[in-house]
């Protein structure tokens, strides 16, 4: 295969992966690297100063580029075998894990997995240290080896193990008696100064980035393409279900929820600005004029400002809904102060309202005061029912017929009353009630969803478990 | 020209620009392949100063058209010169011509102010044309100028199309105020400056401050690179690094303890609330 074919081969990954890649950017990484060397950092660096335009994208490209571009797998292309074959050339793992051999093995490993409880009791001390010193050195190729090693104490890997990624590095943290060890750093960490700590918190993020990676690369190696594009898929930022985010998609996820803040706010003031010429209002001008005699000499205008368009917003906060709520939170105080005027509540199993949260302050700043300070949860279980009796009680002079009412929540309410009738009433006192589902609508109604039941009392509800749906959604909203 | 990547980071180090090898390659990208190089990152890591450097790097000018918001294309291109124009009109006024002279006199070539975009297209030779903190500007002026570096030509009513008889390396710089188009970025080398690795940093303070001491530039650089390590609202930029090398060198002094740090901190931070935290865990944060 030429190099062309490769580049090309790889475009359509980083697409898959959720990248915007264009074809002339395609071809003008191709002009690019035939004006530079061939050694792996400049083909790196000249392929992402070509082809990724936003830091955001970075990490993600990194990925794609460190699997796709992998040694075993370029040497295997030279001998014009294709994306398939080169993956399934590459099961050279079973030779390392002989090297393997004398680390500190946990009994019981080579037979089955490690559940969890009672495994290597002998041993532990000694994995635990081991952990404590990788942390504490830093050293990047130790921190390689330990997940390396981790990640073979799987053994093979199946179809399973690529669906449930969770439950697979679970066990390999508990191989290498990772949470222990955090503790025993948290520990010895008392005794230092903070800037200690957050360089071993670095180590830590960095170490489970490590640990996610060496676990994706075995299971592209032993499972094939089906494996990378499933991988690479789960990248996709703007397909990825928000309940299963890990911290960097988290954060990375942030970002592109301020930048889709930006875009609405751009709109918005769009719309303003166009407002600005102002139309001239008719019955008002024949008003003004009666005072001359019925002689409009002077035209009034509408108002320059449309009014702010006015939103209730009520926040889930409970288990998985809670990164989604909080995106939301994040977008309306991004464009609220000059676009929209907002009051928002937060919610487990009783409202309470945050919108002073916000003001003048970091959006982080803000989402942390709420977990210290609002009252929304007695229980810690969801309880719509009572939210909406409770909200009926305390707030329902917030809502009226300018309002639009936005409920985000996955309506999972642990079997308790549904209360219909108080959302009812809220609905109908607001301009527009609307809710956004985080969850997959094929899990709607099962167990003990209500969004059937609730979804029928508002004018629109959305299913918004992506960032592509939550771009929709705020568009056709806002 | 650039020769090579490695070229770039020589000459440019003789500018006294210190480049770490992955933003070498996309100057070096940028100009070889004709295309505008697009530096994003926050504010003082030196953006605007590496389109300074080319230049010099490249012995030619460097012509720079900061960006505002309201900046229209008009202003990006030219202007008349208001002045001279009323100047001309005053004086001709003493003489016997005629209205109908005087304006077709004051709106000739005479009077006619290139500004920045239309400069760096008449040029003679390849200048550097830095456009400054586009994402200041509004979007209309961020498509117009697309268009202009699409084929690197203008139409103005006054002149019908300028077409550049040597196209300038162009780079744009952003802070990140606002999201630039997709269309634009397409065409750019992208380049993201973050804050400097610790040596990148060091070497840097020592340029630009030589008269600070070895230990002192060091707990300068520890202490500011520590900083970046915290959740801060501003973090120090390079741009601070090096203002605060400077006042302690004027303060005389040959290291850096508690009380120096909290009384000249104002000068790495800008926010109280940055201030405040900072203060709150300094003993952890100094440097041995
Ligand atoms: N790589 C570098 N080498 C030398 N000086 C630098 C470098 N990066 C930044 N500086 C210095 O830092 C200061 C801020 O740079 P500037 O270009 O104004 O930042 P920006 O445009 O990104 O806001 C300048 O004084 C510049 O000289
Ligand atoms: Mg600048």
């Amino acid at each position: 295969m030429t190099l062309d074919k490769n580049i090309l081969q790889f475009a359509v990954l980083l697409r898959k992966a959720g990248l915007n890649v264009s074809h002339s950017e395609v071809s003008e990484a191709l002009k690019a690297l035939a004006l530079t060397g061939m050694d792996k950092k400049t083909f790196f660096d000249t392929l992402s100063a070509t082809l990724i335009k936003d830091q955001a994208d970075m990490r993600v490209f990194e990925k794609v580029f460190e699997y796709y571009f992998a040694p075993e797998f370029i040497s295997s292309q030279r001998d014009h075998s294709g994306l398939l074959s080169a993956i399934i050339n590459t099961d050279s793992q079973s030779v390392s894990q002989n090297d393997c051999q004398g680390c500190d093995r946990v009994p019981g490993t080579e037979i089955g997995r490690s559940t969890g409880f009672g495994q290597g009791q002998g041993l532990a001390t000694a994995a635990v240290d081991n952990f404590v010193q990788v942390i504490k050195a830093g050293i990047p190729e130790d921190m390689s080896r330990l997940v390396k090693r981790g990640v073979e104490s799987l053994g093979r890997l199946d179809e399973e193990d690529l669906e449930d990624m969770k439950t697979a590095i679970r066990q390999v943290k508990v191989f290498l008696e990772w949470n222990m060890g955090i503790y025993e750093l948290e520990k010895a960490a008392a005794d230092l100064d903070a800037k200690t700590w957050l360089t071993w918190q670095e180590r830590l993020n960095s170490l489970e980035d490590k640990l996610y990676r060496e676990l994706e690369k075995k299971l592209i190696n032993e499972l094939g393409t089906k494996a990378l594009e499933t991988v690479l898929i789960r990248e996709n930022l703007n397909q990825l279900d928000f309940y299963r985010l890990s911290a960097p998609q988290v954060a990375e996820i942030r970002k592109k929820v301020s930048k889709l803040a930006h875009k609405l706010a751009s709109r918005l003031s769009f719309r303003y600005k166009r407002s600005n010429r102002g139309q001239v209002d008719l019955a008002r001008t024949i008003r003004k004029s009666m005072s001359y005699g019925g002689v409009p000499i002077k035209p009034a205008y509408r108002d320059r400002y449309p009014t702010r368009p006015e939103f209730v917003v009520l926040c889930d906060l409970s288990g998985s809904v809670r990164v989604f709520s909080e995106f939301i939170l994040q977008l309306v105080y991004s464009i609220q102060s000059r676009y929209i005027h907002a009051r928002s509540f937060v919610f487990v199993d009783t409202p309470d309202e945050i919108t002073g949260y916000f003001q003048n302050r970091e959006i982080e700043d803000g989402i942390k005061d709420i977990y210290n300070l609002a009252k929304f949860s007695r229980t810690a279980f969801s309880d719509y029912g009572q939210v909406f009796i409770d909200f009926n009680e305390k707030y329902f002079d917030v809502l009226n017929k300018k309002t639009t009412l936005l409920i985000i929540g996955d309506a999972r309410n642990n079997y308790h009353r549904e209360h219909a009738e108080c959302l009812r009433r809220m609905c109908q006192q607001v301009k527009k009630s609307i809710w956004l589902n985080p969850e997959p609508a094929e899990r709607w109604d099962t167990e003990d969803s209500l969004i059937s039941l609730y979804g029928r009392l508002c004018d629109q509800v959305f299913e918004c478990r992506n960032l592509e749906q939550l771009d929709r959604a705020a568009r056709k909203i806002v | 020209m650039f020769e090579s990547i490695e070229d770039v980071k020589k000459k440019l180090t003789k500018q006294n620009y210190l480049i770490n090898y992955r933003a070498a390659t996309a100057v070096f990208l940028a100009v070889k392949l004709q295309k505008p190089l697009l530096i994003e990152g926050p504010a003082g890591v030196g953006k605007t100063e590496l389109a300074k450097a080319v230049a010099g790097a490249l012995d030619t000018s460097l012509i720079r058209l900061q960006c505002y918001e309201g900046l229209d294309e008009s202003k990006a291109l030219f202007e008349w010169n208001y002045q001279k124009q009323l100047l001309r009109i005053q004086s001709n006024h003493l003489t016997d011509k005629t209205w109908e002279e005087t304006r077709a006199n004051i709106f000739s070539e005479e009077f006619f102010l290139a500004r920045p975009l239309l400069q760096a297209l008449k040029a003679e030779n390849t200048v550097v044309l830095l456009v400054d903190e586009l994402d200041k500007s509004d979007e209309e002026f961020e498509s117009f100028l697309l268009e202009a570096l699409s084929d690197y030509q203008v139409s103005i009513p006054e002149l019908g199309t300028v077409k550049a008889s040597s196209i300038p390396v162009v780079v744009l710089t952003s802070n990140n105020y606002r999201e630039l188009s997709d269309a634009l970025k397409r065409r750019c080398i992208h380049l993201y400056i973050d804050y400097p690795s610790f040596e990148r940093e060091l070497a840097i303070v020592r340029i630009k401050v030589p008269e600070a001491n070895k230990v002192l530039t060091e707990k300068i650089v520890q202490f500011v690179q520590s900083l970046r390590k915290m959740v801060l609202k501003k973090p120090p930029s390079i741009s601070e690094t090096l203002d605060w090398a400077r006042t302690l060198v004027l303060l005389g002094a040959q290291s850096i303890n508690e009380e120096l740090v909290l009384n000249t901190i104002n000068i790495l931070l800008k926010y109280q609330q940055d201030i405040k935290k900072v203060e709150e865990r300094i003993s952890g944060l100094l440097p041995e």
